[in-house]
């Protein structure tokens, strides 16, 4: 009984570490968001980069089936006067895109991490999600980086 | 010790479409702060933002009817229509070198830093309207007097603006008044929200540039390049060191 006890906690356990790892959102010093589930993940920029932008008035967004490397930029987001580039926070390809935003860019400034988000990537390599920023060291980076 | 910039005082003949993507050039490819100056484009013609939908900024008709060209430029912002008359100016910068996070208000307070100190000296003394920043345009009193937008990428940034030194009152009737506008123009339309930097500036487009240059030499070390073959060789070495990187999206809009 108690082998089959050990063998439900490890169960459990190993349940519990997928379920924290599903819900993982690491962040890029360039402002982007991905919250992991897998090997795939969804893609977006950071409440605070949203503030920092003001009112978003276009998203530029990729095909789905593209492909980019780690730090390389997927597309664009407008704001009142300027175009500003966003990058993906690893490499992988791009499974899905938020068609919402075109007629809706301003969930982009409601709801950055939910309804403003902007692709679905397929990870290539999972391991390079430990060269990201957890939620303290975001956090910290937005400390050391204000002006 | 300053930071080095390149000063670009780019050909008369050049047209706007040319200095666009020379712009879009440095900022992809070179890793050096520069500066872009211009005094006119040779024809008229309107330049939208990144995002733009003519149908709602422009009169179509009337811009086929008269043949006027139309682009589609590589930063945000709205809708000009520019000719000989009309002053650029691009500032090209790493955000560090210019100390602004990759932001477009803080690039916009940290142009306003430059800018303001130019107008103030070159203002006419009799003037009681000044310069200042205002939402996101630059005014003296409550009048605009020229277009700003950005690119923002990860470590640079540009600035751009087209100076309304004088226009052409017939010109501005291509353009719509937009749906999105700031507060402060209400419902004014073009010739009532706009100014003329010409009839209230000191001195012509060649001392405004000077003193934007002594400017600049405050706080960088400019090397200037007015040259042509001299700025197309910048062109083709910092393309050359980073062919990958470039990335033209300035282009001729048709109907």
């Amino acid at each position: 009984m108690f082998r089959s006890t050990l063998r439900c906690a490890n169960t459990f356990a190993t349940v519990a570490k997928q379920r924290s790892f599903l819900s993982t959102i690491k962040y890029s010093a360039s402002h982007e968001y991905i919250k992991v589930d897998g090997n795939t993940g969804i893609v977006g920029i950071t409440k605070h980069a949203a503030d920092a932008l003001g009112d978003v008035v276009f998203v530029d967004l990729p095909s789905v089936g593209a492909k980019f490397a780690a730090g390389a930029s997927f597309g664009s987001v407008e704001s009142v006067k300027a175009a500003s580039d966003v990058y993906s926070p690893v490499a992988g390809e791009v499974l899905a895109v938020n068609s919402e935003l075109e007629g809706n860019p301003g969930k982009v400034n409601e709801s950055p991490l939910s309804e403003g988000w902007f692709i679905k990537l397929k990870i290539d390599n999972v391991k390079d999600l430990d060269k990201l920023l957890d939620e303290a060291g975001y956090k910290k980076h937005l400390e050391e980086t204000a002006h | 010790m300053k930071k080095a910039l390149v000063w670009f005082d780019l050909p008369k003949r050049w047209t706007i479409l040319q200095q666009l993507q020379f712009e879009e050039t440095v900022l992809r490819c070179s890793n050096k702060n520069s500066f872009v100056f211009k005094h006119g484009t040779p024809q008229p013609t309107i330049v939208m933002g990144f995002s733009a939908k003519p149908a709602e900024l422009i009169d179509i008709d009337a811009v086929k009817r008269d043949n006027i060209l139309v682009l589609r430029r590589y930063t945000g912002g709205g809708t000009v229509i520019v000719d000989h008359n009309s002053v650029f100016t691009s500032w090209i910068m790493n955000s560090s070198d210019a100390n602004t996070s990759p932001f477009p208000r803080e690039i916009m307070a940290w142009s306003e830093t430059m800018f303001k100190p130019v107008f103030d000296g070159c203002l006419d003394p009799a003037s009681a309207d000044k310069f200042i920043l205002r939402e996101h345009d630059y005014v003296i009193g409550d009048k605009k007097i020229a277009g700003n937008a950005q690119t923002i990428t990860k470590d640079r940034w540009v600035h751009h603006t087209s100076f309304l030194w004088d226009y052409d009152n017939h010109n501005m009737s291509y353009l719509s008044i937009p749906k999105k506008r700031p507060e402060y123009r209400a419902n004014r339309d073009h010739n009532d929200f706009l100014r003329r930097l010409k009839p209230i500036l000191v001195g012509d487009v060649a001392h405004f540039r000077q003193q934007l240059l002594r400017k600049t030499q405050e706080h960088y070390d400019v090397e200037v390049i007015d040259k042509e073959d001299d700025i197309e060789a910048f062109r083709h070495a910092v393309v050359a060191e980073k062919p990958d990187a470039l990335q033209i999206r300035t282009k001729i809009e048709t109907f």
